[in-house]
């Protein structure tokens, strides 16, 4: 039997249908085991979060809290060790990073030019990853939430073998009735990288919550933090490879159904993805 | 200096005062209406990098004496209202 030819009045209809297909197509949900998810998504990217606590009143009483929000995000998703307040000594980094051998390192305190801190015995600010121990970030790659290290110890580091260094090239600022805004953009480069996403997406990702939460800010009133949010924004610098990794990428799981099944209330119930979280963003942005 | 070299930089220096005055401006409300646009929050905000710590109050005295802190907040404040004048970035 000869094929139908279909008309032209047929064939424009077919096109006009998928002319107006939506740009986001969800499929409907369907039942896996969770064996099977955790067999076919390793916990691939080993993290080492280092999160120091100095004597209060200071900035690290906000930036635990950050590291503690990133913490339990990517401690269900990646092998994640954990440096908290007295732990983060230069002893204990330098350890870490032989024996755990993490490919991501995050860190959230005080830092300079030359140097990141952690904390001595004494709960004092010592200098954990500085010019005279960079080498020890070889192939790996660091995120930093702490003032002005990206200015000097990030090309360092660079020059000595780290694939990548994002930080901020001048004072890190942060208000201290709103500071999760601050964290909460700030960490979009690191939660990118624990879900495999590249260097530039995860600083892409950041820029595009701070334009949303300035725009935020701005629009309640608010111009204390929107001024430092964007002042901060502009400070977030990437140096080295834009197109490093730390693991291979996973499957972002779509709101809200994400929480619920973080929280397990519906455990064997996986939304596939169509569309990753930054295509959206970046959809949303365009239009 | 020639002429057009003065003229220059008087135009230069008066955008700088408007931009002095108008992040002074905007401070100063923030600080009258903080109570409203923060309601809840017991403790004055304060905006804390590294060593340094300011209230709305003190960021103002910044701004006012023009230290490096104080421009970059003019800067910022520059930066933000193009931004948002031409609908966000």
């Amino acid at each position: 039997m000869a094929a139908k030819t279909l008309s032209v009045k047929e064939l424009g209809k077919q096109y006009v249908k998928r002319m107006e297909k939506p740009i986001l197509v969800y499929k409907k949900p369907f039942l896996v085991n969770w064996k099977d998810i955790f067999v076919r998504f390793p916990r691939y990217c080993h993290v080492l979060l280092i999160a120091p606590h100095h004597a209060s009143p200071d900035y690290t009483d906000y930036s635990i809290q950050g590291a503690d929000d990133f913490f339990a995000f990517a401690n269900s998703i990646a092998t994640v060790k954990y440096l908290r307040d007295t732990q983060a000594t230069r002893a204990n980094v330098e350890k870490e990073i032989k024996e755990f051998n993490p490919r991501l390192v995050v860190h959230y305190d005080h830092g300079s030019a030359n140097a990141i801190y952690g904390e001595s015995a004494v709960n004092t600010p010592q200098a954990v990853i500085d010019t005279a121990n960079a080498d020890k970030l070889n192939l790996r790659v660091m995120s930093t939430v702490s003032c002005l290290s990206a200015s000097g110890l990030g090309p360092t580091a660079v020059s000595k073998g780290c694939s990548c260094y994002v930080g901020y090239n001048d004072l890190h600022w942060i208000i201290t009735t709103t500071h999760m805004s601050f964290w909460n953009c700030a960490d979009k480069v690191h939660k990118k990288l624990v879900l495999g996403y590249s260097t530039q997406t995860g600083f892409d990702a950041a820029i595009i919550t701070y334009n949303a939460n300035i725009a935020y800010y701005a629009s309640i009133g608010d111009t204390f933090t929107a001024v430092h949010l964007q002042m901060d924004r502009d400070r977030l610098t990437l140096v080295g490879s834009e197109t490093a990794t730390t693991c291979p990428k996973r499957l972002e799981i779509i709101k809200p159904y994400y929480e619920l099944v973080r929280s397990k209330k519906i455990p064997d119930l996986v939304w596939p993805p169509q569309v990753f979280e930054l295509d959206k963003e970046i959809i949303n942005v365009r239009q | 200096m020639s002429e057009i070299g003065k003229k220059y930089e008087e135009l230069i220096e008066a955008d700088a005062k408007a931009a002095k005055e108008d992040t002074l401006k905007e401070l100063s409300t923030y600080e009258k209406e903080r109570k409203r646009i923060v309601s809840g929050a017991e403790e004055e905000p304060r905006a804390i990098a590294g060593p340094y710590s300011y209230t709305v109050g003190e960021l103002m005295g910044q701004v006012e004496s023009e230290t490096k802190i104080g421009r970059d907040i003019i800067n910022s404040m520059i930066n933000l209202k193009a931004n948002l004048a031409r609908g966000g970035e």
